[in-house]
């Protein structure tokens, strides 16, 4: 595009030349005919009129011609010199009114910044004023409205004053803009930068994967020989004082120490599902079953579940896992039930707008959320210390429940009840299945 | 032959003394009669089973090892076509399900035992390998 433009000036000149060319031949010719049409203007007036008289004769006859001859008649114009004269204003003006158009152009097709914007338009202004000038000296040629030029020009003047303020207004502003290689040079270091952090989070993971495993595994080989060691001699017992109860002691805190680690070791598992398949499991049958593995627990404790599920009413979460989900949050609602009440559980199921709805309430001890809230579904935590637990049961429903796309919620009130709300990811239009 | 078979010699590759230690004990406190020798990680078993014209009848074999892993030990010993008759039992105090998959998943292994190793799991253990 660039190479092309001087091209173009050229041509442009040389189309001019021969326009001013051309029509000097013809003059020429006409004033073979009728000589003496040549003017001179004259050498000044004295002027006598006061200065306000002056000012408001001036705006009164704006338009007015009275006073001066035409340009043709101002001055000897060879019709050449005319002639060029007047197509390079016209060209200008032409050109002076198109460049406007491209700038609010550009302006309403870019998101040009807002203290950039009083600029363009001031620009848009100061261009089509300036245009206005040149037109006015073609005019001139032939209706000699000095007036109205003066006006013109005034107007062009405040215009470009206007727009200079402005320019040096924005100056330390535009001076921070970036050029397209600058923003690009940028992105790149960026992105670079991005990818460091990248490879650093994919390596502090990696290490953090393997110190899990430390965990769960290399913890659990000395235990493991702890407890072989205690066995052997156990089989000696009786040679000890009281060793009955030191033995059972030992057994105690191993098996504590074990369930730990096993309950490390879930969260784990849990944590490395990766499922991407589409699951419909029915609720209710899912329900049906979990209860029925949670028997015994509910008989022990004499809890009512009461249940309001639609009986269609799938999710999109493998069945041993919602089974898991259901096991957690109702035996923690037996669990931290009040101790003068039995638990009455309400789990309520149904979908709306195609997405999935869970709810349990129960009428437990509940727990304080403006103290615990960021705590709650946390690895390891314990909020009732009197309840045997692992603290991990809330961690894993989370996990399962983000992990297959959904989310958990919880609203509590300390001694009235906590409700677990299970928002599942949507179906997509498929009818649920019974 | 007798019907009720049991092994004359047991290896035991893991690099946890302690646990070999523990083991041995409770093999021999099983049946005096069988043979336990250990093996410390995976390169010591190759370096055995490349040159041994006795191999055991039965390996306790610890998946977590340094240098070579059970696994690992496991696939280099099915390459070599060694003698087939040695069979495995994968022992580990891993509860992971990838893993017990996985060692059954190998035609030697009989059995997954989670450690700590104790008599009961061991009589497990001998009835299935007279089984075979």
């Amino acid at each position: 595009m660039t190479k092309f433009k001087p091209t173009l000036l050229l041509l442009g000149f040389l189309l001019l030349a021969c326009f001013g060319y051309a029509q000097a031949i013809e003059h020429v010719h006409n004033a073979e005919n009728s000589l003496g049409t040549i003017q001179v203007c004259t050498d000044g007036v004295n002027y006598d009129q006061a200065a306000n008289e002056q000012v408001t004769d001036f705006f009164s006859g704006i338009f007015s011609t009275m006073n001066w001859p035409a340009r043709w008649n101002c001055g000897i114009w060879s019709p050449f010199h005319g002639w060029f004269s007047i197509t390079s204003d016209f060209l200008v003006w032409l050109s002076y009114f198109t460049i406007p158009g491209i700038l609010f152009f550009f302006l309403h097709k870019k998101q040009v910044p807002k203290q950039f914007r009083k600029v363009f338009w001031l620009f848009i202004a100061f261009i089509l004023c300036c245009g206005l000038t040149h037109l006015m000296e073609v005019i001139i040629f032939w209706w000699p409205a000095y007036r109205l030029n003066t006006t013109i020009s005034f107007l062009t003047a405040s215009v470009s004053i206007a727009t200079v303020f402005s320019l040096v207004g924005i100056l330390p502003a535009s001076l921070k803009y970036k050029s397209p290689e600058e923003m690009q040079s940028i992105i790149v270091e960026r992105t670079r930068l991005l990818k460091e952090k990248t490879n650093e989070l994919e390596q502090i993971n990696k290490e953090l994967k393997h110190f899990a495993y430390v965990v769960s595994h290399d913890l659990k080989a000395p235990l493991a020989n702890i407890e072989s060691l205690v066995n052997l001699l156990e089989s000696r017992k009786s040679e000890f004082k009281d060793g009955d109860l030191v033995f059972e002691k030992i057994h105690k805190t191993i098996n504590q120490s074990k369930e730990k680690i096993e309950a490390l070791n879930s969260v784990l598992e849990i944590r490395n599902v990766e499922e991407t398949a589409e699951h419909n499991t029915n609720v209710q049958d899912t329900l049906n079953d979990t209860l029925l593995i949670i028997d015994e627990l509910i008989k022990e404790r004499n809890a009512k579940i009461q249940t309001d599920i639609d009986p269609t009413l799938t999710v999109n979460v493998p069945r041993v896992y919602l089974s898991t989900i259901f096991q957690n949050l109702i035996t923690n609602a037996i669990k931290y039930q009040k101790t003068d009440k039995h638990s009455i559980i309400n789990i309520r199921g149904n979908i709306s707008s195609g997405i999935p709805r869970i709810e349990i309430e129960d009428n437990g001890r509940g727990i304080d959320l403006a103290k615990f809230k960021e705590k709650f579904f946390g690895l390891f935590q314990r909020f009732h210390l009197d309840v045997e637990g692992n603290g991990v049961g809330l961690y894993i429903t989370k996990n399962l429940m983000e992990t297959f796309g959904g989310t958990i919620e919880i609203e509590s009130e300390v001694n009235v009840g906590s409700t677990f709300k299970l928002i599942f990811s949507k179906k997509d239009g498929s009818e649920s299945k019974a | 032959m007798v019907l009720n078979q049991k092994p004359r010699k047991i290896f035991l590759i893991d690099d946890d003394e302690t646990s070999n230690f523990v083991s041995k004990i409770i093999i021999q406190a099983l049946d005096e009669s069988i043979i336990v020798e250990v093996l410390n990680n995976g390169q010591e078993a190759i370096d055995h089973f490349s040159k041994t014209d006795d191999p055991p009848d039965l390996v306790l074999l610890d998946i977590n090892m340094p240098f070579i892993n059970g696994f690992e030990f496991l696939d280099y010993y099915a390459d070599q076509n060694w003698n087939g008759r040695t069979k495995f039992a994968i022992y580990s105090t891993s509860s992971r399900e990838s893993d017990k998959r996985k060692s059954m998943s190998y035609e030697q292994v009989i059995g997954y035992i989670e450690k700590p190793l104790n008599e009961a799991k061991l009589k497990d253990l001998l009835q299935k390998f007279s089984g075979q």
